[in-house]
């Protein structure tokens, strides 16, 4: 004889009302049973919980205690004086990220792609079946930023369009009047991903290209802000005319790493290869 | 003037001459952002009345989904086959545009 799960009584007993109160449940509410095997919720409800107005997280890591940030940050030298150190209510956005950060913060993982470059020249000498090659030199090539910029509320509007002014800045030299005219694009420093990938990289903005989507919402920026704490601090900032931002946009900024003389006087291969030089922006 | 058509009717709003209907006067559903996508399937094809029975509790709603998905359902029945991805409007969406 086989021995049957169900031999004893009492358990056969509870087994029986359980599958009986299964079947009874889906057999009295065919209603929830359809919306479940649908995914679908009374009412038209979303399964998921509900997000917070603001799901866009611009303030820097260490905020929040922890000491190291992983966010990619384009920022200019706090000593500088220019574009947002300069104050100015359209880049306010970009000096408020709390914990003393600044610069332009990409709220999501952009695409980063970095080529390193060994030059040699080929010798093509007469009889010869392979080629010889004399090393020329060996360049960092441009650095291209791929990233994904949205606004879901007037704050987050206000931020991208203060990021696209400071890119558009950026590519521009100091003309006609005010402080520094006749300087050059100013250096802008790229951070990023911890301690040994992108620490203060020294760069020029190349390029750069902002995208507007013609199949997405636009949001009004609509005045200044102000009354209550904004998601970046405590101070309100605001742009006094209206702008409309696209609530998903991207850009696309081309860097290229430079250093001073000085600063190459002082490169040692050795001590780049074990990672010693990553404070002095080397890559 | 007004019919005696209920709230939950899509000519709720549509005027009446004698004993006829005048022109649809449509009851658009807002979007929202707490839409819910659906991919319709066998159990629901072809059945918004069933849908809305599901979700609103009253199958005289199902006239919603044509109006909320105008790109994607033409024909109110017909065209609610399986597979075809709309937005569920939800219940608050419908008290306040519809006022029931």
């Amino acid at each position: 004889m086989f021995d049957l799960p169900f031999t004893s009584a009492p358990n056969f007993g509870s087994t029986l009302k359980n599958l009986a109160g299964t079947a009874v449940t889906a057999l009295a509410n065919p209603v929830l049973s359809r919306l479940t095997s649908s995914g679908l919720l009374p009412g038209g409800m979303s399964r998921m919980p509900n997000m917070p107005g603001t799901s866009v997280r611009f303030i820097n890591n260490a905020e929040s205690g922890n000491s190291i940030d992983w966010k990619v940050r384009i920022s200019v030298s706090p000593s500088s004086g220019i574009f947002y150190m300069a104050g100015g209510e359209l880049l306010k956005p970009l000096t408020a990220l709390g914990n003393g950060f600044h610069g332009v913060i990409f709220p999501y993982t952009p695409q980063i792609s970095t080529s390193y470059v060994a030059n040699y020249q080929q010798m093509r000498y007469t009889h010869s079946n392979y080629t010889h090659y004399a090393y020329e030199n060996s360049e960092v090539q441009n650095l291209t930023i791929t990233a994904d910029f949205t606004a879901q509320n007037k704050q987050e509007a206000l931020y991208v369009l203060a990021c696209i002014y400071f890119f558009r800045a950026a590519t521009k030299m100091f003309f006609g009047s005010g402080d520094h005219v006749g300087n050059p694009p100013p250096l802008v420093f790229l951070d990023g991903y911890g301690e040994h990938y992108f620490k203060n990289i020294p760069c020029l903005v190349s390029n750069f290209t902002h995208t507007m989507p013609p199949d997405v919402d636009y949001i009004e920026t609509s005045g200044t802000e102000g009354g209550s704490p904004n998601v970046y601090g405590n101070e309100e900032y605001g742009v006094s005319s209206n702008t409309r931002i696209p609530t998903v946009s991207q850009m696309q900024i081309q860097l290229l790493p430079t250093y001073s003389k000085e600063n190459i006087a002082q490169f040692n291969l050795n001590d780049f290869s074990q990672g010693k030089l990553i404070d002095r922006g080397f890559i | 003037m007004a019919t005696e058509y209920s709230k939950l009717s899509p000519y709720y709003t549509t005027n009446k001459f004698g004993q006829f209907l005048d022109v649809l006067n449509q009851r658009p559903i807002p979007k929202n952002a707490n839409d819910v996508k659906f991919t319709i399937n066998a159990i629901y094809q072809f059945r918004p009345d069933l849908l809305a029975n599901d979700l609103y509790g009253d199958p005289a709603l199902w006239w919603v989904f044509v109006m909320r998905n105008p790109n994607v359902i033409r024909d109110p029945i017909f065209d609610f086959k399986s597979g075809k991805i709309i937005f569920v409007p939800t219940s608050e969406t419908l008290t306040t545009a519809l006022g029931i």
